[in-house]
């Protein structure tokens, strides 16, 4: 290890015993199954060595494109996918080893939001029933009434009307959906929530409620947000920190700021450059950095840096060594061999 | 179709709107606009869409009168179907409106008993193939693994076994009984229910609800009784439906080889078996009003299995805008 | 001869059409659904001419995707159209399926959102592009091929010849868009529709395909209705813009003028709602309440309900389209003369956060 390494990852050392989420080198594969007698031909290799922390209070987004393993390291934190290796400590304790039982206790202060707002509430269930779920599951409230007053708290906390309780969610439009979705994951008031993509399927106008809604209740209720998304505009809003993806790795990762107008990746550089913004004098002026090649299969990822095989700076080094994540910059830390430090 | 104005509101009523505080931000007051029309459960709005199926409507009417009939009739006839004081071959007169048979019973007290069995037959087959599949088909779609692997098998083993034999072998040895046919049947009608249910299990193991539920910490029995069950009903009616159906059309092929019900039990199968000859033959009675009502009972329930099919699961088409 | 020599050539003959390629007047569709009448149109009219791209803005229910189906005839039969649409002179509305069939694909091409659905999968792109050229002219196999391999030259992929005889599940999401765009191309349509082309693609690939149509829009001068939700596209690409909402026009002009000085409400709204770097720090004004059942619109202007500027005269009776401001920028207001007056009109918005209790 070479002194930068070993200095900057002592100073991140000390920055993290504090922090309400660790996640250490978290590793998913996912098996493929073939042939004739059933067995593994090969390996999906959705995330590959994250490392990151979130303190309580705090919104770090995951930005990456379609495969770059952004809503798998989401899940795989939650133990939605037992991670495959890796260490994920959140509030002190280690998840990746519970045993279901435990797990289930810890799962009252870690939830999530899913993308879908019309996959992801049974379309049998009243949206009463759907919010006191989660009571009733860990058996929270002292009768029936109770757990009715807690629901009708959350509805109105997220902006729904506590008087449609009883109706079900195709009556609702796709933000008041996607409301619903947070309150329930509300209910256990909990500490860290996982947002996957929780606005990408919802109209422009209708978009704009729910993030506003959401920090809302970050400011109110003090909560952590892993926020993953794929739109570069929502995450530049709501985001303290933010870490880029790809083919499931971490290229760069660091303060908005940072990543949004002094970034050292060229990927990061590409994706930010690709966004196309609502200006057009602005959209006619700018020189836009065009990627080649398509994203790589993560089946099989390019040795070395995986994003060699599409950057324009690429050269043998980046064939043979993989980059460490360091800082290169103010504020942020990227993994390449060479960084635009201009 | 040119210019939208629409019939204009008194003048008194916008003046009322901004009135009441209406500057187009009150919330609540656009949360009706915005719901989808009606507060409607499934099963309104799939009640509604069948009642609109024509053959099925006028299948659920027949069906439900065949039962009346069958189950309120024997009360009031003045025969049963175990007199045998007719006259052998009699044809259809004012006494016996269907004739009598070679041991001089009335048909129509024949056929009334006949249709009782046939239905409680096939409606047991229907019970049982509809919850031994759908336990069998959730549980190893839901749980996969070496459950899965084993619940397949034995499904393929069941589909391996010859109904025919088995049903012989059964029958004979348990006296042929009505409720030894129901079982035989209901033990080979399970398997295609089964694979239904696992299927649209799989399918839902994977939406993202149920994902939701896990992530609250919800474990298996809750998600498959609660989350999943409810969501099965439709297939599983319409399923259910068809099981009925294709018993009917079983047990009478089964009876007619002689296979099925024994005397002196009967069903509609086993009446044809005893009267086949008669097709084509002079004595028509014998033949033809059990026949025709098994074809009768059998379309009905097809029928409103098809109507509920719809109801389920319209193909409209839907409108992108 | 070469694709390139080809268009010359039908550039140079027509050189002597009219520059305007499609007008619109009146288009109103309908459905009959279980609900009642879908009210999917009403009442759109405009026009597009060559090498321009018209943007046409709005969320769902909007009813932009189905106005662009109805030019051609692409709707289910429950549809209802009336009104008129004129293709180079000709009227599609009404016209029979042999008339409509030769227009398809040959004069006016479309492009889907979802590439993976476009192509069939049992066919090479290759095949498939020679079969969209053969349709239209009688040539040989080969020529057809060449013709193919040309296609998916235009459209930047590289080595086209080995290309061409691969299956579509052997191209990556980008990569069949462009396929989906050479098939569109490759009988030089004059007016190519293309709906949400970019939506259910990653950003950087999304910057590639609209860098092609550009490309595209410059050598052959089609005629290009690019129809997205993202205003951000619409910048980039787009000469005039048209925002639809509740099945109709609401705002029309350049592309400059709409977004620097909208004088529609639901188009500043609209733009307010979409976080970019000048919002950060600050809330997001979003538009309150959803967007209206087109089976039971409200009364008079269907934004009313969720205007910050709705007065008694909104709901009396729809307004009509007026010329805001300048020539050729039109818009569906009463109040736009305020809406111009205003410095920042997006504070209008700001009013209606309220936090707990919005339905939307």
């Amino acid at each position: 290890m070479t002194s930068d390494i070993a200095a900057s990852s002592a100073a991140a050392a000390t920055a993290r015993t504090d922090a309400l989420l660790q996640v250490n080198d978290l590793v998913k594969t996912f098996p493929i199954r073939g042939g004739i007698i059933p067995r593994t031909v090969g390996k999906v290799h959705a995330v590959s060595g994250v490392s990151f922390d979130l303190a309580a209070g705090q919104t770090l987004g995951l930005v990456g494109e379609s495969g770059c393993g952004k809503s798998t390291t989401g899940r795989a934190i939650l133990q939605l996918h037992r991670p495959t290796s890796g260490s994920v400590v959140f509030d002190g304790h280690e998840l990746t080893t519970m045993r279901t039982r435990a797990l289930r206790r810890v799962r009252r202060d870690m939830q999530i939001v899913f993308q879908d707002p019309y996959a992801s509430l049974n379309p049998r269930w009243p949206v009463n029933d759907i919010v006191a779920e989660p009571y009733l599951i860990h058996g929270i409230g002292s009768d029936r009434r109770d757990v009715q007053h807690r629901v009708d708290t959350l509805l109105a906390l997220v902006g729904l009307n506590p008087e449609h309780r009883n109706r079900y969610p195709h009556e609702f439009s796709g933000g008041q959906r996607q409301r619903i979705g947070i309150a329930r994951a509300l209910a256990l008031e909990p500490k860290l929530i996982v947002l996957d993509e929780p606005v990408s399927a919802l109209d422009v106008s209708v978009q704009a409620g729910v993030v506003n809604l959401l920090e809302e209740l970050q400011e109110r209720l003090g909560l952590a947000y892993l926020f993953v998304a794929h739109d570069l505009s929502v995450i530049r809003h709501i985001c303290d920190r933010v870490a880029v993806m790809y083919l499931g790795k971490i290229v760069e990762i660091g303060d908005r700021d940072g990543i949004y107008t002094r970034p050292t990746h060229p990927y990061t550089q590409s994706l930010l450059s690709a966004v196309p913004l609502p200006d057009p004098k602005a959209e006619r002026q700018r020189r836009r950095i065009v990627l080649t090649g398509d994203v790589p299969s993560p089946v099989s990822p390019p040795s070395g840096c995986r994003f060699r095989t599409r950057c324009w700076k690429a050269q043998d080094i980046c064939a043979t060594e993989e980059p460490a994540l360091l800082a290169h910059g103010p504020g942020t830390r990227s993994a390449c061999h060479f960084p635009d430090t201009s | 179709m040119a210019d939208v104005t629409k019939s204009s509101a008194p003048a008194g009523a916008a003046a009322n709107l901004v009135a009441s505080g209406y500057s187009g931000l009150a919330p609540g007051e656009f949360g009706t606009g915005a719901m989808t029309t009606g507060a409607r459960t499934q099963w309104q709005t799939v009640l509604r869409r069948f009642r609109r199926h024509r053959a099925a409507m006028i299948s659920v009417g027949l069906f439900v009168l065949l039962v009346l009939v069958a189950i309120v009739l024997p009360w009031f006839y003045s025969y049963d179907h175990t007199y045998t004081g007719g006259d052998s071959f009699e044809e259809p007169t004012a006494a016996h409106i269907l004739g009598t048979d070679q041991l001089g019973r009335d048909m129509v007290a024949l056929i009334l008993r006949g249709t009782q069995y046939s239905l409680l037959i096939s409606i047991v087959v229907g019970v049982m193939a509809t919850v031994i599949g759908v336990s069998l088909g959730a549980l190893s779609g839901y749980l996969g693994g070496v459950i899965d692997t084993l619940v397949n098998r034995v499904v393929d083993l069941f589909l391996i076994l010859p109904l025919v034999a088995v049903a012989g072998i059964l029958v004979h040895a348990f006296a042929g009984s009505w409720y030894v046919v129901a079982l035989v049947l209901g033990l080979f009608s399970w398997m295609t229910v089964a694979r239904i249910n696992r299927g649209e299990t799989l399918s839902l193991a994977q939406r993202e609800f149920v994902e939701a539920a896990r992530a609250l910490g919800a474990g298996t029995p809750r998600i498959v009784f609660r989350h999943i069950l409810p969501n099965l009903t439709g297939i599983i009616t319409v399923n259910a439906t068809l099981a009925v159906a294709t018993a009917v059309l079983a047990e009478a092929a089964l009876s007619f080889i002689g296979l099925g019900v024994q005397p002196p039990d009967t069903s509609l199968g086993l009446i044809i078996q005893q009267n086949y000859a008669q097709f084509g033959g002079a004595r028509w009675w014998l033949f033809w009003p059990p026949f025709l009502t098994i074809v009768a009972i059998s379309l009905c329930i097809n029928f409103i299995g098809d109507g509920l099919r719809d109801a389920f699961d319209p193909r409209q088409t839907r409108v992108r805008a | 001869m070469t694709r390139r020599e080809l268009a010359q050539e039908k550039l140079t003959q027509e050189k002597l059409a009219p520059h305007e390629l499609l007008r619109v007047a009146g288009l109103s569709v309908q459905f009959r659904t279980e609900d009642g009448v879908v009210h999917a149109v009403r009442d759109v009219s405009y026009s597009l001419g060559r090498g321009e791209v018209l943007g046409v803005v709005g969320e769902s229910g909007s009813g932009k995707s189905v106005s662009s189906m109805a030019i051609l005839g692409l709707l289910p039969g429950t549809a209802r159209i009336t009104g008129s649409i004129s293709f180079n002179g000709a009227e599609l509305v009404g016209a029979p399926d042999t008339a409509l069939r030769k227009i398809r694909g040959n004069d006016i091409a479309m492009i889907f959102q979802d590439p993976m659905t476009s192509l069939n999968p049992v066919y090479t792109v290759g095949w498939q592009l020679a079969e969209a050229y053969r349709v239209h002219h009688r040539v040989s196999r080969r020529a057809a091929w060449s013709q193919a391999v040309q296609a998916l030259e235009l459209v930047g992929i590289p080595q086209p010849d080995r290309r061409a005889r691969q299956y579509p599940h052997e191209f990556s999401g980008g990569m069949r868009q462009r396929v989906v765009i050479a098939m569109a191309v490759i009988n030089d349509p004059m007016l190519i529709i293309a709906d949400e082309p970019t939506t259910a693609l990653d950003v950087t690939v999304q910057a590639q395909i609209l860098d092609t149509l550009r490309r595209i829009r410059d050598e052959t001068r089609a005629g290009i209705m690019l129809i997205t939700h993202d205003l951000g596209v619409v910048a980039g690409m787009a000469d005039r813009v048209q925002v639809m909402y509740g099945g109709t026009i609401v705002e029309t002009g350049g592309v400059d003028e709409v977004f620097e000085l909208p004088r529609m409400p639901y188009t500043v709204g609209l733009m307010g709602s979409i976080p970019h770097a000048g919002q950060v720090g600050r809330r997001l004004t979003p538009i309150p309440g959803t967007p209206p059942s087109l089976v039971h619109l409200p009364q008079g202007c269907t934004f009313s309900p969720r205007c910050p500027l709705a007065a008694p005269q909104c709901v009396v009776a729809e307004p009509a389209l007026v010329e805001g401001g300048s020539a050729g920028h039109a818009v569906r207001c009463v109040r736009w003369a305020e809406l111009a007056g205003m410095s920042d009109p997006q504070r209008l918005f700001l009013r209606s956060e309220t936090g707990a209790g919005t339905s939307a």
